[in-house]
């Protein structure tokens, strides 16, 4: 065994930085490089006060637990978490699945209905925009980690691979969520298996047999 | 002899891999290789010996998960004292004569603030396992494999506690690209476990001898202290099962010279090696002796987790940024009173953009817990800001709290000649090896430079005899309110020059309150700090926002040795903004401000600007249809050109809004309003809680003077088809962001469809296709928020049809 199975990891405090230029192109602004760039004052400043105000509204937090595909004796049968051709094949190379929850938190969404309410639209998009990738952003930190250990071990790593994507099903959400410990750093699932804080990334990675 | 002397002399050899080697004499996988201290010493006893053979100097003992919560993964947390007592005992009956080194690896946990383990817990974890090896009376303590500082600090602190004069190695592991996991680098760390008072810096661990080379000379660069290795043989890789290195003994010896050139006073080897790669390295290296290094000289240092701060001659100067500090800002105070830090965050972030080289944080707010407020911050700072921090406060509780969280080396801001202080304070500098600041008064400030000075020697002498070498001091010379006292200045310029003769140290000062009391405050600041950095100031609390500063403190620099080259200045008057662009001519009449601050998207001006229009006389259907309206349609004719984007619709949308909402009364009150466009339900699906593009979509809908029913965001399909019967709507819109939401938009369009009702649908969001809309039966898709107002337009048409 290379790693202990199951063992739930917290990371909390994940430090970040919100680039303006990533938050630009994902308010589909492209071209310009720099806020400076964006000919509407009022609008540069919209997106400026936004990242200022995410820097104190995202909390990134993640968590993660490896698991063994062929379980021994008590440990748990990951069989039933995995669904859709992809992921199935992805996992018939792997030894050791990771699987990984992270999020930035409640704040930044409780601030954009907030600021629907009190500002108005435009102040609500800058911010949802800021978080919209930094959910993504944590889990590549989270990432970072987890391929350490996989390359320390001497294995070869899978793609990132959450449900929802090809025909992987959202129905595995509450099997992943549970076996990664997500109650530990916050995150539920509404009955239609959608995360909550919606800023948040559900995944696993493989440890991938070198050939 | 001892050790450390010893290692002036000639390289020495550490041995190399436990795991692999026990692995290979039966040691079954996933069984902790600690346990055969007690379960099959003779195994680990002929493991030292065969290492003492091959040539290692320094053998290590067999527990490096030999602490509380490792052993506790194999239920043997009971036992942890035996297993560290054997180990040492096999060790030293392995290979006599040799010296015993006391492993230590991590915990086995992430600790506070990335994870759950605090730091009182994890120097405890520590401490009991290091206490058994001293008391079994290793040579040497051995922490190692750590990539994350915070953790190795409090091993260290956890080792300093108990090891008396026992020397001490501390060991980090880089990877690739010469990083810690945490992204420490390697002469930050060096910096850092100087501070903390070990004996040798070291890394070890996770990449092949090759990227170590230069990780040996970033250490050896920043530190005298010796430096150790200890590389993997090359990368592992898992065949069948089980961890292999293939980097075969004679490539990983080759690289031992270069060890040695790089700095390196000891060699050895990490996972993969066995006695016959030290026997192969102990060989390359025999006979070789410690190459002279040269050290980055430098009076102190202080670092965060990822970055170094120097304080001396030639050095450039230091600009502590003053901005996180309450007094006398009631607003600020006000956050931290309610426990926000939005704004210590900001004001890191902006000073950082200014060009300050580190932050002072003082949250010292008069009724509230400092030392939890301090705690917090410090945490929420290294998030977004990589500076190194001074810690500021007049509690010692707060400093604890804030050093208990930070990885790096702080600053301590600050010690005084106050017997009181200096007897708190001091040895809480020693414990968590920080800097600090010596302010140089005690129970009143001196009014003469001599005097000042023998208070530096004072609080020196203090700090030296219990433990914090000068190297961590930099002295504040106390610059007064010139209005108040001239002579003082005068004074605090000789104190600068004659600490920096007297002691070779360097100082620093804070400088706006010099000017407290006069007009004009920034050229007298500016002014003295100019003077200031003349006489020898190294470092300054100062108001980075003040553009004027940088430029002084650029000019200054150039005559006190602190610009090469003039190089900085030359960089900084090179890239300095020109504002040369011409005043673009702006709008003149009232209608065009109008219209250009809803293509801006200027809110924050429109409300005025429509009353002024209404004032002139404006009518307000005229202002509606005419002003904005063209203004918000000319914005989306350039969105469909691609010369304007979401974020420009959406701020215009806004903005629109807020001068329709002047307008409407009035409209309202007189010819019975806007014209009736037609009524849109508009819905985010069932299941599915996104929201924020839908909303947007409603304010274009209502700017453009659509009557849009918005239900909100997980509307059930029964709940759409009421309020779409209830109000006679003409389009039902629905908005659906994850694809397993989606398909309750054919749901709606069913049920439309068999109750045969008069409305039209529309369906739109991030997995929403065409070939959806189409494959469902939807009447029209919408793409984007851009097409949202089209598209209704023409649905509105064929509604009338």
């Amino acid at each position: 065994m290379v790693m202990q199975n199951g063992k739930k990891t917290v990371v909390s405090n994940i430090p970040f930085t919100i680039e303006p230029l990533r938050v630009m192109r994902e308010m589909k602004i492209p071209h310009l490089k720099s806020l400076e760039e964006i000919p509407e004052k009022p609008l540069a400043d919209s997106i400026r006060k936004a990242i200022d105000t995410g820097y104190s509204l995202i909390h990134g937090k993640g968590v993660y637990a490896t698991y063994s595909l062929s379980p021994e004796g008590d440990e748990p049968d990951l069989t039933g978490l995995f669904s859709g051709e992809k992921i199935v094949k992805l996992m018939t190379e792997c030894d050791y699945v990771t699987l990984l929850v992270c999020t930035i938190g409640p704040d930044l969404e409780t601030e954009v209905e907030k600021l629907q309410e009190k500002d108005g639209m435009s102040s609500a998009y800058s911010l949802e925009m800021v978080g919209g990738w930094m959910a993504d952003y944590m889990a590549d930190r989270l990432d970072e980690r987890i391929e350490r250990d996989i390359v320390k071990a001497g294995y070869g790593r899978t793609m990132r691979f959450s449900p929802g994507y090809g025909s992987w099903d959202l129905s595995s959400q509450p099997m992943l969520l549970n076996l990664a410990g997500a109650e530990k750093i916050g995150v539920a699932l509404t009955d239609t298996n959608i995360m909550i804080p919606r800023k948040s990334v559900s995944a696993v990675i493989g440890w991938q047999r070198k050939s | 002899m001892t050790l450390l002397s010893d290692l002036q002399k000639r390289i020495h050899i550490l041995d190399g891999s436990a795991g692999a080697l026990l692995q290979d004499r039966g040691l079954p996988s996933g069984h902790a290789p600690d346990l055969w201290n007690l379960e099959n010493p003779q195994a680990i006893e002929s493991m030292h010996r065969e290492y003492a053979e091959a040539g290692a100097d320094i053998v290590i003992t067999n527990t490096f998960g030999a602490s509380r919560l490792r052993l506790a993964e194999y239920g043997a947390e009971g036992r942890l004292k035996d297993i560290n007592r054997a180990a040492v005992r096999l060790a030293r009956r392995g290979a006599p004569g040799r010296y015993v080194a006391g492993d230590v690896g991590p915990l086995g946990g992430i600790m506070a603030p990335s994870g759950e383990i605090s730091f009182d817990e994890g120097v405890s974890i520590f401490r009991e396992q290091i206490s058994v090896l001293v008391s079994e009376g290793v040579d040497l303590i051995v922490i190692e494999t750590m990539f994350d500082l915070m953790e190795m600090k409090a091993a260290v602190i956890a080792a300093n506690d108990v090891r008396g004069s026992i020397p001490l190695m501390a060991s980090m592991t880089f990877t690739a690209d010469g990083l810690t996991d945490t992204g420490t680098d390697p002469v930050t760390a060096a910096i850092t476990l100087e501070g903390l008072q070990v004996d040798i810096v070291a890394a070890n661990c996770s990449i092949g001898p090759g990227p170590m080379v230069e990780v040996v000379e970033r250490l050896a660069t920043a530190t005298h202290l010796p430096v150790a290795v200890q590389p993997n043989a090359g990368l592992p890789k898992n065949i069948a099962g089980k961890t292999v290195f293939e980097m075969g003994m004679g490539e990983l010896a080759s690289f031992g010279p270069s060890f040695v050139k790089a700095g390196a006073n000891i060699v050895g080897g990490c996972c993969g090696s066995t006695p016959d790669y030290i026997r192969q390295i102990a060989g390359e290296l025999k006979g070789l002796k410690p190459e002279s290094r040269v050290v980055r000289t430098s009076s102190m240092a202080f670092t965060s987790a990822t970055m170094v701060v120097y304080a001396g001659e030639g050095e450039s100067f230091v600009k502590v940024g003053e901005k996180i500090n309450p007094t006398g800002r009631k607003k600020f105070a006000e956050s931290i009173k309610e426990g926000r830090l939005d704004m210590v965050l900001a004001e890191a972030r902006k000073q950082m953009e200014h060009g300050a080289t580190a932050l002072d944080v003082n949250v010292g707010v008069p009724m509230t817990d400092e030392a939890m407020n301090m705690g917090r911050a410090i945490t929420s700072l290294q998030n977004v800001v990589p500076l190194p921090l001074v810690i500021d406060s007049s509690y010692v509780s707060a400093l604890e709290a804030g050093l208990q969280v930070y990885p790096g080396k702080a600053l301590v801001n600050s010690i005084n000649a106050e017997q009181e202080r200096l007897d708190e304070i001091t040895p809480i500098i020693k414990r968590y090896g920080a800097s600090v600041i010596a302010l140089l008064a005690g129970d009143f400030i001196p009014e003469k430079a001599i005097d000042r000075v023998k208070v530096a020697e004072k609080i020196l002498r203090h700090l030296e005899d219990n433990g914090v070498p000068k190297e961590r001091v930099i002295f504040d010379c106390l610059a007064l309110v010139v209005s108040a006292m001239q002579e003082g200045a005068r004074q605090t310029l000789d104190t600068i020059r004659m600490v920096k003769q007297e002691f070779d140290a360097p100082t620093i000062a804070g400088i706006s309150n010099v000017s407290f009391g006069l007009p004009e405050r920034k050229l007298i600041n500016n002014s003295f700090l100019g003077i200031a950095i003349g006489a020898g100031l190294d470092a300054g609390i100062v108001n980075p926002y003040d553009p004027d500063m940088t430029h002084a403190v650029a000019a200054a620099s150039l005559f006190s040795g602190r610009d090469p080259s003039c190089r900085s200045f030359i960089d900084m008057m090179e890239t300095k903004e020109e504002d040369s662009q011409e005043k673009k001519t702006g709008p003149v009449t009232t209608r065009e401000k109008v219209n250009h601050c809803i293509l801006e998207g200027d809110k924050e001006s429109i409300v005025a600007l429509t009353q002024q229009a209404l004032d002139e006389g404006i009518d307000a259907m005229e202002l509606f249809v005419d002003v904005m309206t063209p203004a918000i349609r000319h914005l989306g004719e350039l969105f469909a050109q691609r010369k304007k984007f979401i974020p420009h619709l959406v701020s215009a949308a806004d903005t629109m809004k807020r001068g329709v909402a002047v307008l409407d009364p009035i409209l309202k009150a007189g010819r019975g309003g806007k014209e009736d466009k037609g009524t849109i339900i508009f819905a985010t699906v069932k299941g599915d809680i996104h929201d924020i593009g839908k909303n947007v979509c409603v304010i274009m809908l209502e700017n453009f003077g659509f009557n849009v029913i918005d239900l909100g965001r997980s509307v059930p399909m029964e709940d759409i088809l009421e309020s779409a019967k209830e109000n006679n709507a003409s389009i039902i819109a629905l908005s659906a962001l994850m694809t397993t939401t989606m398909m309750q938009m054919k749901k709606v369009v069913d049920e439309v469809k068999a109750e045969n009702l008069p409305c039209k649908v529309m369906v739109g969001g991030a997995v929403v296709t065409r070939g959806f809309a189409a494959e469902i039966g939807a009447d029209v898709y919408v793409k984007d928020v851009g097409g949202v107002v089209p598209a209704t337009e023409d649905l509105m048409k064929l509604c009338r049809v």
